[in-house]
Formats: structure tokens, C-alpha cells, sequence
């Protein structure tokens, strides 16, 4: 999948392309959660919502249920909507301040479903249930909530259809640690309930970590690194993974000296992107042929493809050692 | 013994409101030892910037200090006037925000802005301030340092403007260094760069930090002691070892259990249920009692003060979980 954004810099120019998302590839399977990691600027957004056809891609192919998204007719994209739903970082500019909590949880089911208001009123008193409120919200405006509450809501609305799949948008970035652990947990309780399938989007390899079966990690709108969770962590592949790995400050004091591999540098603008591989610039391991060529991301071993011209022959263990002690 | 460099005794500000006030720090005692690294954690709203803002009075005009002394070097930060607390400001105590674009001034060159401290303070020429300007500029690691001193804030990167921060602040080499969130908008790996500055700086010149945080990761990778806030008041105080490994109040418990279960993948996390309190009018008694799974009544009725468990490691709580 590829999804360039068309940017001119003034009315004659030449239209430039950010290429947000660069040729992506990967699949989800139900019931699972798959981790979309990666800093500020790789694309990981932008995925999100060309996922959910929210924007759409300047090509490609995406299959939902086995059905090409991108053909779909009024009726077909209607049983999408219905079936996909999405939580954004910030809870109360993602709610309509003008609407009290019944209307916004109500919106969906008047659009989707021929319920009468009755039916209606249980489901979405069932709902707040499910996510930890209770009826007393209901004719609450979204700014007499608090921001785990507001947060609550937009998970609330984002399930009430029963959708198989659900795009999250670093859910949690803007919550304090205390409301952080309440909401993960509200979603991994929906999530086994319902067999919901996710996509997490963060920065935070912890929380990618905590809540994922599968993680991806995106640089500059490419895929380095894509496997289980614990082939991520354990077997680290991809240099970048690896310098995340080392730049998250972990929470325990006697860890403070370990080995950190840090990178230099920042990430490059989308708008022109080195040639090769992408992170050549900044990669400590980085030899000439990552200068000229741009690395497929290839099957390493079962489930673990990695993106590097160099993933046969570099080995991590030793560097990652204090990091997988703190979660063996 | 360590010395310590700043004293804070009953401190109390509140923020006037058209709702009431709103008691964001209220009677806190806090001793920062020179040398070290101190920091300050809790949750949004729970007074950590108020408390550190208050030690160079960079308050906004609806914050009141209503009790309270600040011993600075033996002097009194709060009964000095504002022109001899400009003198100290900058000089001796210097301070990094979180948000480094509204820090710097849009319409200034770096160079000029990174310099200008040394003007203000030493009287030292302009055209010598920029040369240490530039100088200081290639030490937080601005490549180019000549050409990119004479750019605006706009043409650096987020962590870019975060290094001049920091290469603003340091040029006086102040003894103490208030940090407030200085990475919380930064990349991961961009974070990681910033905390190693910081760490550096800080030995090459002595300096005493205190940083404020909501992570726990970066207290850890950071700091000598730490002070857990909740709602205005200072709950715990000790060594990072200790904070981590055997925390004794509730809360403090609390937030490092939503933190460390994060090992096992998929497990759930332990949880403080509820949210902070207003601080207009928060609970009697101890505050986090609505909160606490240990409360008694003594709790909802009287206000724990801190109590010193072991050798530097105080807590507020009645009935403290060894």
C-alpha cells in the first residue's frame, strides 16, 4: 500500500509527494492485535486511517473480510463502516462538545441500525456498562467528564456496533499512568469479550509491548520490522528497532547504567527521503550498499521479517540483554 | 553529609479562579541537596510545576504564595523584589520547559538568544557573548553551529530547540537546573538524547537538577531522590532505590504497579481506581483517601503528616504498607 500526499510549495510549482506510507505490506488476523510503532512522522497515522478508508490510498490493495475496500458500493461501504471503528489520542476533541453522552453514543445506532428507541437506550446504558461508566453519564457533556471518562466514551462509541475491527490511535498517549492502566485494561477485557480485532498505533514500545500480539515497526513511512511481540523484543533484527529499544527510558533504577546503543541525528523529512535504505544516516551499522539500495523487508525466519541488508549477519542479544532481563 | 542548596518550608500556592481557589500546593516541605538529581512526579494537576515554578516565582498572575519560605544559598527566594530575583533568574537558577517553541522567542536569531544571558548577567560584550554562544551551541550538539546560530527557532527541529533551551540555560553554569517535562514532546530517540545532555551537562558543571516528570522510566534513568505529588501535597520522599523497590505509600505503590506489571505482556495491570480530586475542594483528611485501598477512618478525618520511616525516606500516610 502506498499513500502520497500531494504538497506545492507555491501555485506554478511542481507538486511534490510526501510519501507518508511507502509500500506496505501485512495482515491481520481476527481476534488479534497488532502494534504499529514508530516516532513522529513515519506514516503510522496516516496507516491507521487509510486502513479504516478514512483517506485514501494512492494505491494499493486492502482486503477486509476479503473484500477490496477500495470497491465498494454504498451498500457494501456501509457494512465497513459498521464494521470498523476508531479511537483518536485526544478524547475531547474527538467528541462533539455540543452532543451529551447518550446523543453521541446514539448517532451510530440511528445511522447503522433500524432499532427503536428503546432497544436503543438499553444498548447504550449496556455499553457505558462495558466500558467502567454507568447511566448517571449519560446526559453528562463531554466536558464534564474527566479525560479517562472522555476517553471511556470514545471507546464506547467506537464498539457499540460490534465491529470486528478497531483502529486505535495512541489511546492512551494523553492519559495520566493511573488512567493509562485502566483504559489497557478496559481494552483488552473488550477485546477477549468481544473477539475484537486491533489495530494499536503508538509511540510507546511499552504499551506496544503490553497490549499486542504482533508489532510493526515503521521508519519514514516504511515497515523495518514486523513479528510477534516477543520475536521483537527477544530477537531484535532491525537497527532502528533496536536503538527504540535502547532509547526507552526503562522504569527501573538499577538499570541505569546498562549498554545503550543511541542513535544521532533526527528523523528525515517525509517530502525527500534518503536514497537506500532510510535510516542509513543515522545507523551505526549502516555499510555502503545501505547508501544505494533500498532493503526489501524480507522473510528472516518464520513470522520475523525484517528490513536490512545486514539482518543475516548482525546479532543484538548481547546489547539487548539488561532490557529482556527487566521482562523476562 | 550533603549540603543542601534549596529549602522549602510550608510552602502554599493557590490559583485565584472565578470557581474558589485552587490549592495547587499546599503546605509542602522539601530539602534539595546540592549535586543531586531530585525529581518530582505525579499526575497531571497534582501541583509538581507549581511547586518548581514557584522557586523562581515564574507563576501565572492568578497563582497567589500564600505561606511559605524558599532558602535558596541562604537568602529567601519569596521576600526578595522581582528586580533581585532577575538577577538570580538565569543566572543561578535556570529553567527548561516543556514546550521549547514557546520558550523561544519566534523573532530572535538563536545565536543572539543562547548569548544574551551572558549580557544580561556579566555585562559581558555582545560580540563575545555570541562567540560563547556558539561555543555552547556546538556543545549540546547543534551541528553547524555557526551557520544554524544566526537561524530562527522555526528552522530547528523539535529537539533542536530543546538543545538551545538548554544551551541558553547553562551558560551562566547555574547551580540549580529546573527541568519541567523537557522531553514529554520530544521522539523517543530524540528523548533519549536530550536526557543523555542533560545527565552530561549536569556533571561537567555541577550542576543541582530538578526535573519534573509523569514517567517513570526517566525518573529512574535520572534521578538520586524523588518526591511523589498527589493533589498539591508531597505524599513520599526517597532515594530512587527505595521509591521503586519498597514504596510505602498507597499511591506511590499504586503507580509503580500500573508501571512494572508492564513486563508480562497481556497481563492486567494493577489499578488506582478513580481519578484525582479537584483541588478546589479536595477531600478531608488524607486526599487520596477516596482512592486508597488501605483507608481507615482515621484517614477521611485526619490529615497525615510526613513521617520519617528510615534514614531519608519520609511518607504521608497514616497507615504506610511496609
Amino acid at each position: 500500500m502506498k499513500k502520497y500526499f500531494e504538497f506545492k510549495k507555491g501555485i506554478f510549482s511542481k507538486p511534490q509527494y510526501i510519501r507518508a506510507v511507502d509500500g506496505v505490506s501485512f495482515s491481520v488476523n481476527k481476534g488479534t492485535t497488532l502494534g504499529v510503532v514508530g516516532e513522529s512522522g513515519s506514516g503510522k497515522t496516516t496507516l491507521g486511517l487509510t486502513i479504516l478508508r478514512l483517506i485514501e490510498p494512492t494505491s494499493g490493495i486492502i482486503l477486509f473480510n476479503g473484500r477490496d475496500i477500495m470497491h465498494l458500493n454504498r451498500d457494501e461501504l456501509k457494512w465497513f463502516r459498521r464494521s470498523t471503528g476508531i479511537v483518536f489520542q485526544d478524547p475531547y476533541s474527538s467528541l462533539n462538545p455540543r452532543m451529551r453522552v447518550k446523543e453521541i453514543l446514539e448517532r451510530p445506532l440511528k445511522i447503522h441500525t433500524d432499532y427503536d428507541e428503546k432497544t436503543r437506550s438499553e444498548i447504550i446504558v449496556k455499553t457505558l456498562e462495558e466500558v467502567g461508566l454507568s447511566e448517571e453519564h449519560l446526559m453528562r457533556y463531554p466536558h464534564e467528564l474527566s479525560g479517562g471518562q472522555q476517553q471511556r466514551v470514545a471507546i464506547a462509541r467506537a464498539i457499540i456496533l460490534k465491529p470486528l475491527l478497531v483502529v486505535l490511535d495512541e489511546p492512551t498517549s494523553s492519559l495520566d499512568v493511573s488512567v493509562q492502566a485502566q483504559i489497557l485494561n478496559l481494552l483488552l477485557d473488550l477485546q477477549s469479550k468481544h473477539e475484537l480485532t486491533y489495530i494499536f498505533i503508538t509511540h510507546d514500545l511499552l504499551t506496544a509491548r503490553h497490549i499486542s500480539d504482533y508489532i510493526m515497526v515503521m521508519y519514514a513511512g516504511k515497515v523495518v520490522e514486523y513479528s510477534t511481540t516477543r520475536e521483537v523484543f527477544t530477537n531484535t533484527k532491525h537497527p532502528y528497532t533496536l536503538s527504540l529499544l535502547s532509547s526507552i527510558p526503562i522504569p527501573d533504577p538499577k538499570l541505569k547504567s546498562r549498554r545503550r546503543i543511541e542513535i544521532t541525528g533526527e528523523p528525515p523529512s517525509p517530502l525527500n527521503p534518503p536514497k537506500g535504505c532510510r535510516f542509513h544516516p543515522r545507523c551505526p551499522y549502516a555499510i555502503e550498499m545501505c547508501k544505494l539500495k533500498e532493503p526489501e523487508l524480507l522473510e528472516y525466519s518464520k513470522e520475523h521479517f525484517v528490513a536490512c541488508h545486514r539482518a543475516s549477519e548482525l546479532d543484538f542479544t548481547e546489547l539487548l540483554k539488561d532490557i529482556t532481563s527487566f521482562f523476562a | 553529609m550533603p549540603r543542601t542548596l534549596l529549602s522549602i518550608k510550608d510552602l502554599r500556592v493557590y490559583y485565584e479562579t472565578i470557581r474558589g481557589y485552587v490549592k495547587a500546593v499546599d503546605s509542602v516541605d522539601l530539602e534539595i541537596y546540592e549535586g543531586e538529581s531530585f525529581c518530582l512526579i505525579g499526575e497531571t494537576g497534582c501541583g509538581k510545576s507549581t511547586l518548581a515554578l514557584a522557586i523562581p516565582r515564574l507563576l501565572p498572575p492568578n497563582a497567589r504564595i500564600l505561606s511559605g519560605s524558599i532558602m535558596f544559598k541562604n537568602i529567601d527566594l519569596l521576600k526578595l523584589s522581582d528586580s533581585e530575583l532577575e538577577e538570580i533568574r538565569g543566572r543561578d537558577i535556570a529553567v527548561v520547559f516543556q514546550n521549547p517553541m514557546s520558550s523561544l522567542n519566534p523573532v530572535l536569531r538563536i545565536g543572539l538568544q543562547v548569548g544574551e544571558p551572558l549580557v544580561a548577567h556579566f555585562k559581558t560584550p555582545w560580540r563575545e557573548a555570541l562567540i560563547s554562544a556558539i561555543k555552547q551551541l556546538s556543545r549540546v550538539g547543534i551541528p553547524d553551529p555557526h551557520l544554524r546560530s544566526k537561524d530562527y527557532p522555526h528552522a530547528f527541529s523539535g529537539g533542536m530547540k530543546q538543545r538551545s533551551m538548554i544551551a541558553m540555560m547553562t551558560s551562566c553554569k547555574p547551580s540549580l537546573l529546573i527541568a519541567d517535562e523537557p522531553t514529554t514532546a520530544l521522539d523517543v530517540t530524540i528523548q533519549a538524547q536530550v536526557l543523555r545532555l542533560i545527565r552530561e551537562l549536569k556533571e561537567e558543571y555541577g550542576l543541582t537538577l530538578l526535573l519534573i516528570t509523569h514517567n517513570f522510566g526517566i525518573v529512574a534513568e535520572m534521578c538520586d531522590r524523588v518526591g511523589v505529588m498527589y493533589a498539591g501535597k508531597l505524599v513520599e520522599v526517597g532515594n530512587v532505590i527505595d521509591i521503586f523497590e519498597s514504596p510505602l505509600h498507597p499511591y506511590t505503590k499504586g503507580l509503580i504497579e500500573c508501571v512494572i506489571a508492564r513486563r508480562k505482556s497481556k497481563s492486567r495491570l494493577s489499578q488506582i481506581p478513580g481519578a484525582p480530586p479537584s483541588l478546589i475542594n479536595p477531600p478531608g483528611g488524607c486526599r487520596f483517601h477516596p482512592r486508597c485501598l488501605y483507608a481507615t477512618s482515621r484517614c477521611t478525618s485526619e490529615e497525615p503528616g510526613l513521617i520519617e520511616v528510615s534514614r531519608k525516606h519520609i511518607v504521608a500516610c497514616h497507615n504506610y504498607v511496609r
